[in-house]
């Protein structure tokens, strides 16, 4: 049965429950958003790895120009190899029926059942090796394009025409992330990859008996960067390029990548719930024990301990912590169940389970109650240590004195209703800075996430308009003389074309190193151009490299130091050069050289890899068509879909994202105001009845609260736009990965936008305690002593 | 002064009109008759004292003259005005404008100055006199910057009444002004009451437990069980400084 304190617990409970209510709020979308990134995280990595077990995804990976058979023998003898694998790689031009705009593909060997890295069929059947033509292609490339099984796909290989049937569709741990290294984000409609016979790609690629791609084991004991070099060694003959570990595939270290933002997502964010929610915690109760005083003196005078008192107290708290966690671990499940469908989609990481976050349950509970204990102190330490006599006589009127509105000469120009207003915050300025400050807090949020989009928006300025001003990049085969590209320069509808040059390079200062694309411009380049980090354009310097600011920041260089460049290609040549500016460079981690100084450096004349282009609007389309047939070509980037792309891909999964963020901001907001507002209202109802008394309208005493929460709120936004740049700046680097960085945009947009939600937030919480003024008992409150 | 005639003082008709008033608070079994029909004229510029036990209804009748509460039936008039016919905001704007009201809690804003809380008022109404004035007239000149926590507690009553009379009320309604106050305060008290409805003409109602106080008045109503059984009627008004407790 329940006590009379019990009782007493329940009745208050209730009577504070839409305050109590705000803070458990407040906690819940702390533990929501740790809840959600582990759990989601949990679920994603244990799903991952099963793909990775069924599908016997490769340690090491290795691209190389040609090796026979027989040079596979040796990297199985290598010291911590399990397994090797190999196979062949082509690219290829790909064209779509009824589209114009060409996909860029990839054709892989396929080779016996255990394989590494081996093809999850989704629908359909692996090929007949009967029939040379026939493939598997990869699921997200057939959706995107809603193309059926049975469709015949031409694939120019190597200058030939390859007619491909899809029998098959499939997905691969290597392809999670189906996008050219350097592209800024998936594009599955203009990404394909095909599964095909081993004997026809080696056919169609000149590379019979032969590999170009080997996928390694290793053993749990191996030395992985020891095999990366033994392997380079091995196959050095046969113009090895490159040999990755696991970390730097690029599918995988994508994946990677989101992974960390949603841990940093799960630690940083939640914290900030946790202090304010302390913060009202101890509002709310310290209000409590002001209202109970008389209760307090009169529980202990019948002879409850201190203990005993105390522990009622800290019911309350105890009861809104518990609201808040289960309440906030049920959010955060549903949450996480929701975004990982949308990760489980857009990485198509088959058989993704929901998975409890039993650690980032037990997480989240210890830090709501370290939170709820942070607040519960000091206002426990005031019930415990009063005597019951003190408790029981009515508490010392607050004194005011004459402070530094009356110094400043306000006093006398303000009238008395304003003066109330600014006296209270003279008289408690720990409160009113608090209360600024959970305002502010819940701005910076505000302002930390949303600046997201004008970040996208800068992306996209520079990739694809500034630092790119391309409409057509075509990638080439093999690199070539830029006059035997005269067939396509001279296609109708080319305006203007630029040949730049990339080559798969190593990059090293002292000990850091890092594998990047390293592109040759011409001196004179205007089709691309690195940008400066004010997103001026600049100039090659005459003898050095200009590299992105994000791979100096990686590597440890200034401008002015020296960094080692080995290229992985051809003659495979090593130059020290010095590092003549950095630029910004939003996608991938790149360096520029001169072409001159590239072609010099290869010992070869100038060539080049990709061909840039202007083109008539009105040509585009013959000029796809003319593209396909041409030999050269083995990808065709369009600017205009990769912008498309680009913003639909983020799009959903970022609009999602910053409903929750805006919520969770407001929740924040909601909280804070809604408490102080109402904590205001129960301190000087007094006071608000007898201006009402006196003859004051509702909406004038409803100043005396709000003009209060008003000034905060003013006082809170200009430090909770500072403090939001700073989030920005920090999720700017937090988030900023291999494959992009994410700029540091804040726009005056997004500052109003997330000022106007704060402010609303703010108007609405005061409206419905406003609307309690309207309700003061004037009668009864008059009569008794407080 | 306090010799002077009721009638010089009173104007033509009433202040006060009540028919019938009745006040229920609660429902059904746990209804309480706070009055049960009232009828009662109180003449422009008079001095009234009501006494009673507690629970009487004397603070209810009170509250309905000051539009601080509602009628359950009845008719209650401020000369033309029906105030149980009134809007919340007709109320609002009765007691702006034509009533002042001194309370046993001085009901003072601790976070204004003495001259600040009778400011609040004189800020929000035309025909107010000075802050200054109004606490001259309760002899606290010089005493107007101080905050209430400053003040003593017949001091907080005197502000209390300075700013009821500071926007010069029509009527000045007092529940229990000295309950708080000795008796040297007490009469210091009911001397500015006194002074007021002397000098402003202002009618006073005058809430009290202490029978010897309503000496100084015209007329004296006793009520008991929500209704007034006995009604006296001063042929001479003491003054205040004649009176001890």
């Amino acid at each position: 049965m329940l006590g009379a304190r019990d009782m007493k617990f329940l009745r208050d409970l209730w009577r504070l429950k839409t305050q109590y209510a705000a803070i458990a709020m407040v906690l819940a979308c702390g533990v929501a958003m740790t809840v959600m990134a582990f759990s989601a995280l949990n679920a994603l990595s244990e799903a991952r790895e099963a793909y990775y077990a069924e599908t016997r995804f490769a340690d090491v990976f290795v691209n190389l120009r040609r090796a026979p058979m027989r040079a596979a023998r040796p990297l199985a003898a290598i010291d911590g190899v399990a397994t090797v694998d190999v196979r062949i790689e082509e690219a290829g031009l790909v064209d779509i029926p009824g589209r114009a705009r060409p996909a860029t593909g990839r054709l892989v060997s396929l080779t016996d059942g255990d394989s590494l890295n081996r093809v999850l069929l989704t629908e359909g059947r692996r090929p007949d090796p009967d029939r040379p033509t026939e493939a598997i292609a990869l699921e997200s490339f057939l959706e995107a394009n809603d193309m059926r099984l049975g469709t015949t796909l031409n694939v120019l290989v190597r200058g030939r025409l390859l007619p491909l049937r899809i029998v098959g569709a499939g997905r691969s741990p290597e392809y999670v992330l189906a996008a050219e290294p350097g592209s800024l984000v998936p594009d599955p409609s203009a990404y394909a990859v095909f599964w095909v016979d081993e004997k026809a790609l080696a056919a169609a690629s000149d590379l019979e008996d032969s590999f170009n791609s080997a996928a390694l084991t290793l053993t749990a004991a191996a030395d992985p960067p020891a095999v990366q070099a033994a392997v380079k060694r091995e196959l050095a003959p046969y113009g090895v390029t490159d040999a990755i570990l696991r970390a730097d595939q690029p599918s995988h270290a994508y994946l990677e990548a989101e992974f960390e933002q949603l841990f940093t997502i799960g630690l940083v964010l939640p914290p900030i719930f946790l202090l304010v929610a302390g913060f009202l915690v101890q509002s709310v109760l310290a209000r409590q024990f002001e209202t109970e005083r008389t209760q307090i003196g009169l529980m202990k005078a019948f002879g409850f301990t201190n203990a005993e008192v105390g522990a009622h107290y800290a019911r309350h708290a105890a009861a809104t912590g518990t609201l808040g966690l289960v309440s906030g671990v049920f959010f955060g499940l549903w949450l996480a169940s929701a975004i990982m469908g949308l990760y489980a989609e857009f990485y198509r990481l088959p058989d993704v389970a929901f998975a409890l976050s039993w650690p980032a349950i037990g997480g989240a509970t210890l830090a709501v109650a370290i939170a709820v204990a942070i607040g519960v102190w000091r206002p426990l330490a005031r019930v415990v240590a009063i005597p019951p006599a003190v408790a029981m006589s009515p508490p010392a009127p607050a004194v005011y004195r004459r402070g530094l509105l009356d110094r400043l000469g306000l006093a006398t120009v303000l009238d008395a209703l304003s003066q109330i207003v600014l006296r209270t915050l003279e008289r408690w300025p720990a409160r009113a800075a608090m209360t600024a400050f959970g305002l502010a807090l819940a701005l910076a949020s505000l302002v930390a996430t949303v600046f997201f989009f004008d970040s996208i928006d800068r992306m996209v300025a520079r990739a694809f308009f500034e630092a790119n001003r391309w409409q057509m990049s075509v990638t080439l085969a093999e690199p070539q003389p830029l006059r035997a590209l005269a067939p396509i320069t001279a296609l109708p509808g080319v305006i203007a074309a630029e040949g730049t040059r990339t080559v798969a390079a190593e990059i090293s200062a002292g000990a850091k190193s890092k594998r990047i694309g390293l592109i040759g411009l011409p001196q004179e380049a205007v089709l691309t151009v690195p940008l400066d980090p004010s997103g001026e354009p600049m100039g090659l310097p005459a003898n050095g490299v200009i590299i992105s600011t994000g791979l100096a920041k990686r590597l440890g260089v200034e401008p002015g130091e020296r960094v080692r460049l080995s290229v992985l290609e051809r003659s495979r040549p090593q130059v020290t050069l010095r590092v003549g500016a950095l630029s910004e460079e939003l996608t991938g981690l790149t360096a520029f050289i001169g072409l001159e100084e590239l072609s010099r450096l290869m010992g070869e004349p100038p060539l080049v890899s990709t061909l840039n282009l202007l083109v008539a609007e009105d040509r585009r389309d013959g000029l796809y068509a003319l593209l396909k047939r041409t030999p050269l070509v083995v990808g065709v980037e369009d600017r205009d879909q990769a912008v498309t792309a680009f913003t639909e891909e983020l799009a959903e999964g970022i609009f999602v994202t910053m409903f929750f963020y805006v919520g969770f901001a407001a929740a924040i907001a909601f909280g804070v105001a809604y408490n102080t507002a109402r904590i205001a209202l129960s301190e000087r109802s007094r006071d608000l009845a007898s201006l009402r008394v006196l003859g004051f309208t509702t909406g004038e005493t409803a100043y005396v609260l709000l003009a209060e929460l008003g000034l905060l709120t003013l006082a809170a936004l200009p430090v909770g736009a500072i403090l939001g740049y700073w989030g920005a700046a920090y999720f700017s680097s937090a988030f900023s990965t291999e494959f992009y960085s994410v700029p540091l945009v804040v726009s005056s947009q997004t500052y109003g936008i997330s000022v106007a939600v704060v402010v609303v937030t703010v108007a609405l919480s005061a409206l419905v305690v406003a609307w309690r003024i309207r309700r003061l008992d004037l009668v009864g409150v008059l009569k008794t002593r407080e | 002064m306090a010799e002077a005639s009721a009638e010089a003082r009173t104007g033509t008709g009433p202040a006060f009109r009540v028919e019938g008033l009745t006040k229920v608070y609660g429902m059904g079994e746990v209804a309480v008759h706070a009055l049960r029909g009232v009828d009662l004229e109180i003449p422009t510029g008079e001095l009234v004292f009501i006494l009673g036990t507690s629970g009487s209804g004397k603070s209810t009748l009170v509250n309905i003259l000051g539009g601080l509460d509602r009628a359950t039936e009845g008719r209650v008039f401020f000369r033309d005005l029906e105030l149980t016919a009134a809007s919340d905001r007709a109320l609002t704007f009765y007691r702006r404008d034509s009533v002042g009201f001194i309370f046993q809690m001085y009901n003072l804003m601790p976070s204004l100055t003495a001259r600040e809380n009778v400011a609040l008022v004189t800020e929000i109404d035309r025909d107010a006199m000075r802050p200054e004035e109004a606490l001259a007239i309760v002899g606290l000149e010089d005493r107007l910057n101080h905050f209430p926590a400053q003040l003593s507690g017949g001091e907080q009553q005197r502000v209390a009444i300075a700013r009821a009379i500071a926007k010069q009320p029509e009527v000045l309604l007092c529940d229990e002004p000295t309950g708080a106050l000795d008796s040297k305060t007490g009469i210091r008290v009911l001397e500015a009451i006194n002074k007021v409805n002397v000098e402003l003409s202002t009618t006073v109602v005058v809430i009290s437990h202490n029978a010897d106080m309503a000496a100084i008045g015209d007329r004296t109503l006793f009520m008991s069980d929500g209704r007034i059984v006995n009604e006296t009627r001063n042929a001479r008004r003491q003054a205040p400084s004649s009176l001890a407790w």
